[in-house]
């Protein structure tokens, strides 16, 4: 069965993330992960079926909700450690997480969209149909001034 | 040139006032809605020179407040700034009347080209 969305690279992760964050992000794939995180987004079709997840953990929602209002990395770090994560960062995550969709999508795959943004835990007990048809990926993603975190991706 | 900024996120209409900026735009110039129905509100009563929105709002999506402003016979310049791009989206832009479509994530360069174009 042919893919029907791109499958995101660190290439790919490191040119988009450059332009909303600038130079020195640096992404590179883990392999052999479990699809793993603490917010996660739910990507669907034309028809409003799920077709893709993708999944962070508690530091890289606060470093990119953090990096995008320019909010100091010692608050993003904060928030993480506490797992307080003020509505303002939140919003930014569900920005950024629209953004990612760009990383499954080319000229010349199918459309998908962002329709909500949960819990990594409820997000992926709805994804579990995808799992015989989606391939996993991985990513440790560092954010200049900011640190490392974890993006995940489950793409049809 | 006055400029309403139109996007449900704070964080990205923050970005298009920076991007703005380095483009030589003075930002006291540049005002901004969270939304189509907070923007129609706002250009009603204050018409600025070019509106740039986000295409999936609440409340009033961007489409539907280009709809509106032309049904009421108002020709503002006006230019999508929106993660979703198809080729579908774009007819429809152009057909309500929209000059531009530029993709999220932007760079300073696309935001000069279609700003370029309108003055040219």
């Amino acid at each position: 069965m042919s893919k029907r969305y791109v499958e995101p690279t660190p290439a790919a992760i490191v040119s988009l993330l450059e332009i909303i964050f600038g130079e020195g992000v640096v992404a590179e794939s883990v392999d052999g992960a479990d699809l793993t995180g603490d917010s996660a987004a739910r990507y669907i079709d034309t028809n409003d079926s799920l077709v893709a997840v993708a999944a962070c953990d508690a530091k890289f929602v606060c470093y990119a909700g953090a990096a995008l209002s320019m909010v100091p990395a010692h608050v993003a770090d904060e928030m993480a450690a506490s797992g307080d994560i003020t509505p303002a960062i939140q919003d930014n995550f569900y920005e950024f997480m629209n953004i990612c969709s760009k990383l499954m999508m080319s000229d010349t795959s199918d459309h998908l969209r962002l329709s909500t943004v949960g819990t990594a835990s409820e997000v992926f007990a709805e994804a579990e149909p995808l799992n015989s048809v989606a391939t996993r990926h991985t990513f440790n993603v560092s954010l200049p001034g900011y640190g490392q975190g974890s993006l995940n991706f489950l793409v049809s | 040139m006055n400029i309403l900024i139109v996007d449900d996120s704070a964080a990205m209409r923050m970005m298009v006032l920076r991007t703005l900026r380095q483009s030589g735009f003075d930002s006291k110039s540049v005002k901004q809605a969270e939304d189509g129905a907070d923007a129609l509100e706002k250009i009603r009563a204050d018409q600025p020179d070019l509106v740039i929105a986000d295409w999936n709002m609440p409340n009033m999506t961007g489409i539907e407040l280009l709809r509106t402003l032309r049904e009421e016979g108002n020709k503002v310049d006006f230019g999508f700034l929106t993660t979703e791009s198809t080729t579908k989206m774009r007819q429809t832009a152009t057909e309500a009347g929209a000059k531009f479509l530029v993709s999220k994530p932007f760079t300073a360069e696309a935001f000069e080209k279609v700003l370029a174009l309108l003055n040219g």
